[in-house]
């Protein structure tokens, strides 16, 4: 059976991209290349393109060992799961809604700042009280 | 957040007009009707809820190719082994959030196993380079002298090694993976076109590298 679509040329380009080994070939294309490729002409076409692949065909790869397997395996039941899709947006929006106290932390923050500085401007603080604000202000915005 | 998908691999995706595939459908449509068949959708989601025989019947199945690809990219065992572990971390980190019907399951995981390859290559490519081709000068000058089976797939590993990476990695999925033409370019995310073009020129280099290996690849077929 030919196709009118294929002609030596599509063959050809064909051989040259995928190689003479017809399981390789473009699907939709496959039957009409593979009854031009029975023809004298196809022929010499997939000649050219079998010698590369007998060469590539040499190059082989050690089969998988059982200690790479069983170290993959042993990740997957030590691997911590990713919640679903669904499950992530809701509880997004869940902590969103329950961790909307960011803003009013740093408010406090600073009403504790400002607090303080009045304080010191009153009775004059110790430094090390003064560090010990800091690090707290800075315990917030880690958090 | 789902696993992120390049935009070539979503359902009707490919770039460009193509040729149509068959009397009905275009390149998009047919990308759309394969990937509702993905045959390991639910091995997926089995593996996101912890299902230790899905997360073994996914690694029988696709560890040898991914291990071959990487092999393949990188010419190195060692380092294909980790870039193997480490798309298998991913997987079992993110299954939970695969979503079917976006892109074929195989498709992400020969996706991220060439990112993770081209990473590596991006590290050591100016060292690479001189070194793969003074690999091949030495062997074109004493291939005689060496045990010939061994130094033909020497000689092709090195070979392969010198195509740019795009073409090394159309003629790896193409040629040695045996994905369809389709696939292939979803993978790449290139168009059919462009992935013919890849192998096109791929196979044109290597035939002309191997030249001068000519008469040993020869002495190790007979």
């Amino acid at each position: 059976m030919t196709n009118p679509g294929m002609t030596l040329v599509r063959l050809t380009e064909i051989c040259a991209a995928y190689g003479h080994d017809s399981r390789r070939w473009p699907a939709q294309e496959r039957a009409a290349a593979e009854a031009l490729a029975n023809t004298t002409k196809g022929q010499e076409i997939t000649k050219q393109a079998a010698a590369l692949d007998a060469d590539l065909d040499r190059y082989s790869v050690s089969s998988v060992d059982a200690r790479l397997r069983k170290s993959i395996l042993a990740a997957a039941s030590a691997t911590p799961r990713a919640v679903p899709g669904f499950l992530a947006v809701w509880l997004s929006a869940l902590r969103n809604e329950i961790f909307g106290w960011r803003p009013a932390a740093y408010a406090l923050t600073l009403a504790l700042i400002l607090g303080l500085v009045a304080g010191l401007l009153d009775e004059g603080v110790e430094p090390v009280e003064i560090m010990h604000l800091a690090g707290f202000q800075q315990i917030v915005e880690d958090y | 957040m789902e696993i992120e998908i390049p935009a070539g691999f979503r359902t009707g995706g490919g770039r460009g007009p193509g040729r149509p595939f068959g009397p009905h459908l275009t390149i998009g449509e047919r990308l759309h009707s394969e990937t509702l068949k993905d045959p390991d959708a639910g091995l997926v989601r089995r593996a996101g809820s912890g299902d230790a025989a899905a997360c073994a019947t996914l690694v029988d199945r696709h560890l040898r190719p991914l291990l071959e690809t990487a092999t393949r990219m990188l010419g190195n065992r060692a380092e294909a082994e980790d870039v193997v572990q480490e798309v298998f971390l991913r997987v079992w980190q993110r299954a939970g959030r695969w979503r079917a019907g976006q892109a074929m399951f195989s498709t992400w995981l020969y996706r991220v196993t060439l990112n993770l390859c081209h990473d590596r290559l991006r590290q050591r490519r100016p060292l690479a380079d001189a070194a793969e081709m003074e690999a091949l000068q030495d062997r074109q000058m004493t291939g005689e002298q060496r045990s010939q089976r061994a130094d033909v797939a020497a000689t092709l590993a090195a070979a392969l090694n010198t195509l740019p990476e795009r073409q090394r990695e159309a003629i790896v999925l193409c040629y040695y993976q045996e994905l369809g033409n389709i696939e292939a370019a979803q993978v790449l995310d290139v168009s059919v076109e462009a992935l013919e073009s890849l192998l096109s020129r791929a196979r044109r280099r290597l035939r002309e590298i191997l030249r001068p290996h000519a008469a040993a690849l020869i002495g190790e077929l007979s």
